[in-house]
């Protein structure tokens, strides 16, 4: 059976919620929204998305935290993660490599803005059979 | 991030240990004034005192010390052996003076000669050299040679030289003086090397609490600037992820509109959308600026420095300006030489350091001009310089083009801070090079030409697949 593949879109501006939404919704993609880390890991739970698009920097639980949280638990230390920031890249890296110790295992790192164009094949490219680790 | 292996010390270098070293050597050498001292009190009793000395066996004694020295002069010539067996050495050096002392005495008068205040010196010398355990039986060692010396001498047993000339009757058959000098003489001796001892102890205890105290602290002032470096890093990634935000949502929305998303687009509307973006972006590209310069740090430069293949860093930073270029019509040209040696850079600061001199270039020199990059490869360094066909600086600005937020006033509008070339510059200076300017570069022709140098690294390029 052909299933939508699902997509877990997190940020806690939710223009960029709605910029995102406005440019995934012409894809065949099934989509849902968080707006923070929290609330984000309790939907993982319920159902395991097939690619989860992060931001770093938010409320409550940040995405530091989350990328952390879930490659430490062996259920979904393969969830695909595509960070999708503000932030630089390096900068990013360099935090995350001193509050845990460890590189931060993303599977794709996007600094905001990111053009339609661009986020659709990256996205795609992510969701590829030859891309999944299963 | 910061540099930890500067307060580690490796244990041959002790400071304790070098101390001993440079003693054992001090010692060698004084023990040459020594031997020079025994002939010359010998001869200068003999000569000005009228003391019958018999010279012979003291010349053979000394004689005997100074080839103890030579060995120890041989033993103490390679550092690593002296390292490796300098307490032994210092064990060797005491026993062979005690012994030379007990001889000499021997054949200078045994109980009647007071140079047997000398055992003081070795003894002293002892608590300077050896640990205080050991410091006791080198003193136990210096009592009972003299005891045996002067009882050997009192019963008979070893013959007694006396000084004729020197002091009256036989002193060392009265028991009186010989217990007496010989119970002054070991309590003494015990007494101040009980006390040296322990004063020396106590200052070696007191050094080493100090060393701790101090290494404490220097871990602790690394801690805090670890942690002021972590919150900069998070404070300015915050203010970063806050100024850009907005603008990178504003972006988003008029791309998601001139792609097609949200509906047609009809032309008139495309074009005022497209140069909003291309405004927009500028901002974008300025707060980068900003925050790059804030985090310009040039010890963290240094550590990032490996060889690296400037050829491919160039190729990738012309990539990177070519639509840029292509926008304002200027040509960009690269004049590379075949199998040039790899640089000592930082591959990041130097792709942003090219990126700033070519975009430089790219916004002054006029429509159809050109913008020159040239690699050339001189004794220690490669020198690279970026000409332009451009309107040039006029000669009162040279001075302040690598300054923070400095711009040459122009007719036209031209976006950037003024952080290009100060940018620039700092990543020059913090790969230890510098970048000057020179504008004519060609006599009777416009234009700026900026060059900078970098240390060649040990290899060559075709050393890398």
């Amino acid at each position: 059976m052909d299933k939508q593949p699902y997509i877990l879109v997190v940020d806690d501006d939710p223009d960029i919620l709605d910029g995102i939404l406005a440019v995934l919704e012409s894809q065949p993609y099934r989509l849902q929204t968080a707006r923070d880390g929290k609330r984000c890991l309790e939907m993982v739970e319920v159902e395991r998305p097939d690619l989860l698009i992060l931001d770093l920097l938010m409320p409550r639980m940040d995405g530091f935290a989350v990328i952390r949280f879930l490659r430490e638990n062996p259920a979904y230390d393969k969830l695909p993660i595509m960070v999708l920031t503000t932030v630089v890249e390096d900068a990013s890296r360099r935090r995350y490599e001193l509050e845990t110790g460890m590189n931060m295992d993303v599977q794709d790192y996007i600094q905001k803005p990111a053009l339609p164009g661009e986020l659709i094949r990256r996205v795609k490219r992510l969701l590829e059979p030859a891309a999944k680790p299963h | 991030m910061m540099n930890t292996a500067a307060n580690v010390r490796t244990p041959d270098t002790r400071p304790e240990e070098a101390e001993l070293l440079h003693r054992l050597r001090q010692f060698i050498a004084l023990r040459w004034v020594a031997v020079a001292g025994i002939l010359a009190s010998a001869a200068t009793a003999q000569r000005v005192f009228a003391i019958q000395v018999a010279l012979a066996p003291i010349l053979a004694t000394s004689a005997g010390v100074a080839a103890c020295n030579i060995a120890f002069w041989f033993w103490a010539r390679s550092d690593d052996r002296l390292a490796r067996t300098g307490r032994t050495l210092a064990h060797a050096q005491i026993v062979t003076d005690l012994l030379g002392l007990t001889v000499l005495l021997h054949l200078t008068g045994g109980i009647e000669n007071p140079f047997f205040l000398f055992y003081f010196l070795h003894v002293g010398l002892g608590i300077i050299l050896l640990e205080s355990r050991d410091v006791y039986w080198v003193t136990a060692l210096a009592i009972g040679l003299f005891a045996l010396l002067v009882g050997t001498e009192y019963a008979g047993w070893l013959p007694h030289r006396r000084l004729p000339g020197f002091l009256p009757g036989e002193l060392y058959r009265q028991p009186a003086y010989v217990v007496a000098v010989l119970a002054a003489f070991a309590t003494t001796l015990s007494l101040v090397s009980a006390v040296a001892t322990r004063m020396m102890v106590e200052l070696r205890r007191r050094r080493e609490a100090q060393a701790h105290v101090q290494a404490l602290e220097l871990e602790q002032v690394r801690q805090q600037l670890d942690e002021l470096d972590r919150m900069r890093t998070f404070f300015l990634a915050l203010a970063s992820h806050d100024l850009k935000t907005p603008l990178a949502v504003a972006i988003n929305y008029i791309q998601t509109i001139l792609d097609g998303f949200v509906g047609e687009v009809e032309q008139k509307q495309r074009r005022w959308l497209e140069r909003s973006v291309v405004r927009l972006q500028e901002l974008l590209q300025l707060i980068d600026d900003f925050l790059d310069a804030s985090q310009l740090d040039g010890a963290r430069i240094a550590q990032e420095l490996e060889p690296t293949c400037l050829e491919t860093v160039v190729r990738q930073a012309v990539a990177e300006i070519s639509p840029r270029a292509r926008e304002r019509q200027v040509a960009i040209q690269t004049e590379i030489p075949p199998n040039l040696s790899w640089v000592l850079g930082s591959p990041k600061r130097l792709h942003r350091l090219l990126i700033n001199l070519l975009d430089n270039g790219c916004k002054f020199t006029p429509t159809g001009g050109r913008v020159t990059l040239t690699l050339a490869e001189e004794d220690d360094c490669v020198r690279v310089d970026v000409a332009d066909t451009g309107a040039g600086i006029p000669t009162s600005y040279l001075p302040h083009v690598f300054e923070d937020y400095f711009r040459v006033r122009r007719q036209e509008f031209i976006p950037g801070a003024g952080l290009g070339l100060s940018t620039a510059r700092r990543i020059v200076e913090a790969h230890g090079g510098r970048i000057w300017v020179e504008s004519p570069y060609c006599p009777g022709q416009p234009g700026s030409r900026f060059t900078f140098c970098l240390q060649k690294a040990s290899v060559k390029n075709d050393d890398h697949p």
